[in-house]
């Protein structure tokens, strides 16, 4: 396929900086194969058809072009929670082959969702893996996503997420991004509801050429809607990160409030971040903010850990890891955040 | 009901910069652009021959680039209907005296002669698209400053000029660039020689009275080894009902250890489009510091750029951005780390109201030399009703690992609780509306020459001029 255009700013700026877009091509081979396994409730986890219809058809991905096709061909689950009640659903992708995949959740007024999502595997030659997450969360529901990426360094990872939120309908997010060669996160999320609620903490952890290609977009329409966004990683060798982060408050969103943060550690002289954290406002009665930041290791920890007879590499592999280990922490699973905390430290 | 107090921004009076004189010219191009025009345009101001051909080049590519598919909409800016070059009815004098007396009136309104007398050194005032005033103190000729516009300095110091001609701002930078490097005229040159310390500011102030014209004018400051000056430009034009267009150029060298001060008001009527370039490359140790204020225009795009080339350079932005009804001004700044040690500091505060848009737009970018490299950035935005818009788009880029950079955004409205508190002290909500938000932007006047803080503050009283409804 050609190149495409991957996680495009939703308002662009100067062109000479070539920041406004990601070019890449979608890699691996065609043939596709199921590796995916879901877990839960069986009675609400059914098949989702070749070419359901997006909960927003507006929603473009990452790409366009890439979802377009996803969703033609890929076949998914469908989870459907009743209202008020509790869930828990755990997938597992198992990236021993390309794979193309949907999930839709509907999570009914009053309902709790938990998703367990983890990522592994690889092969030895290049693929492909994406998948397209949608998400609707009706009023006064809860959705907990917890996801873990360990993928090989071989594969192109591409995720679509949209996400609806009605009224006091409250969603956290939680990502630990540690495998893949390129990956490409296109988050949108619609907090169309009254008071709704909105958390996304996203961990990365990049090393030899790999990329964080990471796009977010909160856009606030209900009043009183809150989001928060943050960001953190490490990057060395020659990794790259670039974070496209946009709050949006819509007319209308009266006393919404919106924060983003991106802080980023830079490990080695040949690392590239680049961060774009658009603030986008048409309603005055709103707050929001946003910060920046990228540096080296604080020298004052270092010297500390030193002082107390650790190595240089020990010092920094102590301060890396106490900055991401507070969200795999969050994880809830002892089994994957032994085996995330096993990658951050063979990584580090 | 009592009625309310809307003010529109068609009526409302701008004072001393809304009034016009009559429109007379010694010389003026048909409107549009073509080589026809642009080798009047040479020939009329006499220059040299790789002018011409420079000339020519930069409206080869300006008639190849596309407009920039990020700006903001400029579809009401018709080129074939813009005069290019008007050429006022007078010479450029080095008395007042000398001066023609609507065109001197004009200065007087803004307060430039008088300003001269107590706080410059220097004053060039430029009218439509030729200066018509320049002088400079005795005392600083003697120490070998030169400031002068930029036609004579083409002329009497053509190997300076022609060395750093468009060499920051070459035509292939963007569109208005090259329309820039076709048709400019007028603007000031200033080369301030090593360890010279000019204390008292230059100034320059540019008017655009002609309606449906252009102002290009070139702005070419040289401040060699160990030099110090401060530069103030002021620009303003009464308001017509045809678009205007201005699109200068803006071209700084501060060499190793030189220090500029480069403060600004722009302060265009509502049918002006300001589409601007400003640009300063500063050598081991110098320091450039942008003071901006952006208030007039229907559309800015003015994003000063501080390229930091020498081990040690600094750069510092303070700027204010006032947008009120029918007005888009996307402004901002930009940084570009390219050597060791390199600080910068950025500082912006806009503010919008009655449906005007205030967009902040920037860059910092630390390559891969600038190690130890140190910059900061803070925007604030405060919108003054639900029918404006405010947006930030900052753009960061990191190459290297040894940098510490902080970015902080912030958007929001005025405080009712602080509203309420000066109205219990006795201040009606107008007043303690406008005094909170001259207290938001208190950072930056502070900043600017005392005149100019004081026009900034009068500008900022005129716009929000019955704006509580």
């Amino acid at each position: 396929m050609s190149e495409l255009l991957f996680n495009e700013l939703p308002r662009p700026t100067f062109r000479w900086l070539r920041v406004n877009h990601t070019p890449a091509s979608l890699l691996g081979e065609s043939e596709e194969t199921k590796s995916v396994l879901v877990k839960g409730n069986d009675a609400i986890i059914s098949e989702l058809p070749t070419g359901t219809a997006l909960i927003n058809p507006n929603y473009k991905g990452a790409n366009d072009v890439a979802l377009t096709q996803l969703v033609n061909s890929a076949e998914g689950y469908a989870v459907h929670v009743p209202a008020n009640a509790n869930e828990i659903v755990g997938i597992r992708i198992d990236a021993g082959a390309r794979i193309a995949s949907r999930f839709q959740f509907i999570v009914e007024e009053g309902a709790n969702l938990e998703v367990q999502f983890f990522l592994d595997g690889g092969l030895a030659n290049t693929t492909n893996v994406q998948y397209f997450n949608e998400y609707d969360v009706k009023a006064n529901a809860k959705v907990v996503v917890k996801k873990v990426n360990l993928l090989d360094d071989t594969i192109q990872h591409i995720e679509h997420r949209y996400t609806k939120l009605e009224d006091n309908a409250d969603v956290e997010y939680i990502n630990v991004e540690i495998g893949g060669k390129e990956n490409f996160l296109h988050y949108e999320h619609d907090l169309q509801g009254q008071s709704s609620k909105i958390v996304h903490d996203i961990a990365y952890l990049g090393n030899k050429e790999q990329k964080f290609d990471i796009a977010m977009l909160m856009s606030h329409g209900g009043k009183k809607s809150f989001s928060d966004i943050h960001t953190l990683g490490a990057l060395s060798d020659t990794a790259k990160k670039s974070f496209r982060g946009t709050l949006d408050f819509l007319r209308g969103a009266v006393a919404s409030e919106g924060a983003e943060e991106d802080t980023c550690l830079l490990l080695d002289p040949t690392v590239k971040s680049i961060s774009l954290p658009l603030l986008l406002c048409k309603e005055d009665n709103v707050v929001g903010n946003h910060a920046a930041s990228a540096g080296q290791i604080d020298q004052n920890k270092l010297f500390y850990l030193m002082s107390r007879g650790f190595s240089e590499v020990e010092a920094k592999h102590i301060i890396v890891e106490s900055m991401i280990r507070p969200i795999i922490d969050r994880i809830g699973d002892e089994v994957i955040e032994k085996a995330a905390l096993t990658a951050v430290r063979n990584k580090i | 009901m009592e009625e309310r107090k809307k003010t529109q921004v068609a009526d409302m009076d701008r004072g001393v910069y809304d009034i016009k004189n009559n429109f007379e010219y010694s010389y003026i191009a048909d409107a549009g652009l073509t080589e026809e025009i642009i080798r009047e345009i040479w020939a009329n101001k006499n220059e040299p021959e790789w002018m011409l051909d420079f000339r020519l080049k930069s409206l080869e590519i300006y008639n190849r680039m596309e407009i920039p598919n990020w700006i903001p909409d400029i579809s009401g800016l018709d080129m074939e209907n813009i005069y290019t070059y008007v050429k006022p009815k007078v010479d450029m004098k080095e008395n007042w005296d000398e001066v023609p007396e609507d065109i001197k009136s004009t200065f007087d309104r803004l307060g430039i002669p008088e300003a001269e007398k107590t706080s410059l050194a220097g004053v060039g005032a430029q009218y439509d698209s030729e200066v018509v005033y320049h002088s400079i103190q005795e005392d600083l000729v003697k120490q070998g400053v030169i400031y002068t516009d930029i036609e004579t300095a083409l002329h009497e110091h053509e190997e300076i000029v022609k060395k750093y001609w468009m060499t920051l701002i070459p035509p292939t930078d963007h569109k208005w660039a090259a329309l820039h490097g076709a048709v400019w005229s007028g603007g000031s040159f200033v080369y301030v020689p090593a360890g010279v310390q000019v204390d008292i500011p230059l100034q320059s102030y540019f008017r655009l009275n002609a309606p449906g014209a252009g102002q290009f004018e070139h702005t070419m400051i040289i401040v060699e080894e160990g030099a110090k000056v401060h530069f103030i430009e002021g620009c303003s034009a009464p308001k017509y009902d045809v678009s205007n267009l201005h699109a200068g150029a803006v071209e700084l060298f501060v060499k190793d250890n030189a220090t500029l001060r480069y403060s600004t008001i722009e302060n265009w009527s509502k049918n002006m489009y300001n589409l601007n370039t400003k640009r300063c490359v500063v050598g081991k140790g110098g320091t450039i510091e942008w003071v901006s204020g952006s208030f007039g225009s229907r559309v800015s795009c003015l994003y000063p750029m501080s390229i930091l080339n020498g081990e040690g350079a600094h750069a510092e932005f303070t700027g204010v951005t006032f947008a009120g009804e029918g007005q888009f001004l996307d402004t901002g700044c930009k940084v570009v780390h390219n050597a060791p040690y390199t600080t910068s500091n950025v500082n912006s505060k806009s503010i919008s109201k009655s449906g005007g848009a205030a967009i902040y737009r920037g860059l910092l970018k630390i390559g891969p030399k600038a190690e130890h490299a140190k910059a900061t950035v803070s925007c604030e935005s405060l919108m003054l009703d639900e029918i404006s818009q405010s947006d930030t788009i900052p753009a960061i880029i990191v190459e290297n690992d040894n940098v510490d950079l902080g970015h902080e955004a912030k958007i929001g409205r005025i405080s009712d609780e602080a509203i309420f508190y000066l109205m219990t002290r006795g201040i009606s909500e107008e007043e303690a509306r406008a005094m909170l938000v001259r207290g938001f932007v208190e950072p930056i006047s502070k900043e600017l020459p005392l005149e100019y803080a004081v026009e900034m503050n009068n500008l900022i009283n005129l716009e929000l001029e019955g704006s509580i409804g």
